[in-house]
């Protein structure tokens, strides 16, 4: 069943930014884990679980958007 | 209810359907983007994105999931909450380290038992539409 609920944070706008940038950030950090709030990256880490220490130091109140970047190939290798 | 639309993202001309989704667990939440996968039938996740839940992603049902190389990895099922957009609904959510690719794959359960969804390849768009009886 689907509910009409308000989250807590906007989950539009980091996305469209990303996609907005989509082929600089695989550029720039193919095989990091990046995390995005409030249209911009404000961590990176070589893992998910890395990345989340960093965002409970500094963000414990937020919720960025998280997102493993893959690689031009990985994209091109897709089936 | 209204139709969900996202924009693709798009690598070198190559369009993927990805999808901003929050996975939540008693109260907690992750936000995470997921590629719609209409051949998968699980949604498989990263582990990374269990402990903050507050979840032992291992403590989860087993099941075996056949990938595109035949093998089968082992994948743990569990049922969160999960927000697209202003639309919230649980479903089983799996993790698993096997998977072998960076995305997350958002498959027919629980999003396809939720929403009419359209691959608009030519618009570089998908979208989502709540089941009308939901």
């Amino acid at each position: 069943m689907v509910k009409e609920v308000k989250f807590v944070e906007d989950l539009d706008q980091d996305d469209a930014w990303l996609k907005a940038h989509f082929e600089d950030i695989v550029n720039q950090y193919e095989h990091q884990v990046i995390a995005i709030l409030d249209q911009k990256i404000v961590a990176v880490a070589s893992s998910i679980a890395d990345l989340q220490r960093i965002l409970a130091a500094d963000y414990p109140q937020r919720i960025p958007l998280i997102f493993e970047v893959p690689s031009h190939q990985e994209f091109e290798c897709l089936f | 209810m209204p139709v969900l639309e996202y924009d693709y993202a798009v690598v070198a001309g190559r369009r993927s359907p990805l999808i901003p989704l929050g996975l939540g667990h008693q109260g907690k939440w992750q936000r995470v983007e997921a590629y719609v996968d209409s051949g998968a039938f699980y949604s498989v996740f990263k582990p990374g994105f269990a402990p903050p839940l507050g979840l032992e992603w291992q403590a989860g049902e087993r099941v075996q999931v056949q990938v595109g190389d035949g093998r089968l990895i082992p994948v743990y099922l569990h049922e969160l909450d999960v927000q697209v957009r202003q639309y919230r609904f649980s479903g089983r959510i799996g993790f698993s380290e096997h998977l072998g690719i960076r995305f997350n794959l958002i498959g027919r359960i629980p999003l396809f038992e939720q929403f009419v969804i359209c691959f608009d390849d030519r618009r570089g768009v998908v979208s989502l539409e709540p089941h009308s009886e939901c």
